[in-house]
């Protein structure tokens, strides 16, 4: 079942960005950043982790995602760490996303040619 | 008036140099050099383009029997900052090179610089080049890059054209040219640059039949440069909003025409090569030919900057029309 | 008389339908995906569910950027659209596209500079709203 309810709830969010980009002039960039501080709002109490565990991969692959994982790494640090952890946080749960995305890319940009 | 009449100034030659990707539509079989890939044995994009610049200018001095000592001097165009394909292309030569920048209006622009130096028997030649990646990359975004391109696009053509222009007689006359003047009516679509251009074709040609007492029936063909199938459509659509009855089955779009039956191309081809290849591959041969008599070419240009762009300002644009006709 | 924005806008061609449809299957497809790897992870080492999503998250990464490299992540993406941009997806191939398409620009100014060209935008502005959501919590949770 966590792949039926994973498929609806990423096929939804992106059918949400895809209405955007077809009727506005938002580009891809600018819904991808719209989309990373929604997920930023969306961290009440547990709903973002229970959707988490209903949907699986589902919910974790979104942009939106990401924005959670910040803000989740950000309240975590705060309770150690006061006011100073907001800025120790941020990138505690969101590290291995950037970190594989540069080596990867770095790898990719060594070895192959562009072709369009 | 904005329209110059010219005494003596005939099309010596023309050659082209393109890719696979234009040997396709309505060019098929016409190009004179056809590389197999847009890389076209270079290592990256941007001398690809100058390698198809310099292989057009070889293949005009090749089939006009002419050295490029022979010239008096090279008028050329391209897309990219600096003119980079122009002067990078161009540096190892002793002629002089006038570079210059129209968008993709650039061919026609370099024609008329060019038919003012081809006098007393100078032999001048007038080159544009664009290509595909290369222009990708400046104007929009990384090639490789997931972008789901919207419907109204047009797709930068690869290859270059080269005229060789001179005083001396020969079947295909330029008889005149309209210089165009900037236009901008505020429109900020930065994909559908056919319809940001649509506007200067317009004032262009109506100042052309305004200055030569002529109409549509006087042409065999008005040909537009890149404005793709909506840019055509809101073109017609502006001549019978103000009242012109003529029919307008004559005016047609290159762009429409280079990569007839690609789907993956949207509205059509654009670029400075685009028009030039148009030009050089189907139209100038029909009038060597004989088959038409006369032609006014109008290739548009969106003058725009992607600063200006992401600082919300709007596109403007231009076009510049030239007659050709078959020397009596 | 229309003047000329009126009849752009008419002529302009509406979008598709099928581009909701195609977004819709290309996000829903990643997701099952990403499931299904993180279910091989689960089952063939010894990490639990919750642990397993950040390498499943470096996998989708990973195949992203060949995909992207070997020229077929761009086909794709012109027939699913929001289905690959919206998840991690989007995000890794703007890295590498830029990074790739720089490349002969040298290690420097080429695929170091440009690595973050497009996706710059989504850190500052996670990690913006992030800093301000954060202060507003934080003050709430101590009063």
């Amino acid at each position: 079942m966590t792949y039926i309810y994973g498929a609806i709830y990423c096929g939804l969010i992106c059918v949400i960005g895809q209405f955007i980009y077809d009727h506005t002039k938002l580009t891809a960039g600018h819904i991808t950043s719209i989309f990373v501080v929604i997920g930023t709002l969306l961290d009440f109490g547990d709903l973002y982790d229970k959707l988490l565990v209903l949907c699986g991969a589902g919910a974790s692959l979104p942009i939106t995602s990401f924005g959670h994982s910040l803000i989740h790494g950000t309240m975590f640090e705060t309770q150690g760490n006061g006011f100073l952890g907001i800025f120790m946080g941020m990138f505690n749960l969101t590290t291995p996303g950037i970190t594989a995305a540069i080596i990867f890319s770095f790898i990719v940009a060594l070895i192959f040619k562009p072709k369009s | 008036m904005r329209t110059y009449k010219l005494d003596s100034t005939y099309v010596l030659n023309y050659a082209t140099a393109a890719t696979i990707n234009e040997d396709k539509g309505e060019l098929r079989g016409k190009l004179d050099t056809v590389f197999d890939d847009i890389y076209c044995d270079e290592k990256n994009y941007e001398l690809a383009e100058q390698k198809l610049m310099k292989t057009s200018i070889e293949n005009v001095l090749k089939k006009s029997n002419l050295r490029l000592n022979d010239l008096e001097l090279i008028v050329s165009g391209d897309l990219m900052n600096q003119l980079m394909t122009t002067y990078y292309g161009l540096r190892h030569i002793s002629i002089p090179v006038i570079g210059i920048y129209s968008a993709c209006s650039s061919s026609a622009l370099g024609l008329i610089i060019g038919s003012n130096y081809a006098v007393n028997g100078k032999k001048v030649l007038v080159t544009t080049s664009s290509h595909y990646a290369a222009a990708e990359r400046q104007f929009r975004y990384p090639n490789e890059y997931g972008l789901q391109k919207k419907e109204v696009v047009t797709t930068t053509t690869s290859g270059a054209g080269s005229i060789i222009l001179t005083s001396k007689k020969h079947p295909i006359q330029i008889e005149a040219y309209t210089l165009g003047v900037i236009q901008d009516f505020n429109y900020k679509d930065v994909n559908d640059m056919g319809g940001a251009m649509s506007i200067a074709a317009y004032d262009t040609i109506t100042t052309h039949f305004k200055d030569t007492n002529r109409s549509f029936k006087d042409y065999d063909y008005v040909v537009t440069g890149d404005l793709g199938s909506l840019g055509l459509s809101v073109l017609k659509a502006l001549f019978k909003e103000n009242g012109y009855t003529d029919s307008l089955d004559n005016l047609v779009d290159l762009g429409t025409m280079i990569y007839k039956g690609c789907p993956e191309c949207y509205m059509g081809g654009s670029g400075c090569a685009c028009s030039m290849l148009m030009l050089c591959g189907k139209y100038l041969p029909m009038i060597e030919n004989g088959k038409i008599n006369s032609l006014l070419y109008v290739p548009t240009g969106a003058l725009h900057n992607p600063i200006a762009v992401f600082q919300k300002q709007s596109i403007p644009s231009i076009a510049h029309a030239i007659v050709f006709r078959k020397a009596v | 008389m229309k003047d000329i924005n009126t009849i752009i806008q008419e002529k302009k061609p509406k979008p598709k339908l099928s581009n909701l449809i195609f977004a819709f299957i290309g996000g829903a497809t990643v997701s099952v995906l990403g499931q299904f790897i993180m279910d091989m992870i689960v089952r063939y080492t010894d990490l639990s569910k919750s642990e397993a999503v950040t390498p499943m998250i470096i996998i989708i990464i990973a195949l992203t950027c060949l995909l992207t490299g070997l020229g077929v992540y761009d086909k794709l993406a012109t027939i699913f659209g929001a289905g690959l941009f919206i998840p991690i997806t989007g995000f890794a191939n703007s890295m590498c596209s830029s990074a790739l398409e720089s490349k002969h620009e040298g290690l420097v100014y080429g695929i170091g500079s440009n690595i973050f060209k497009l996706a710059g935008s989504v850190l500052v502005y996670g990690v913006v709203a992030t800093y301000l959501v954060g202060v507003v919590r934080f003050i709430y949770e101590n009063l």
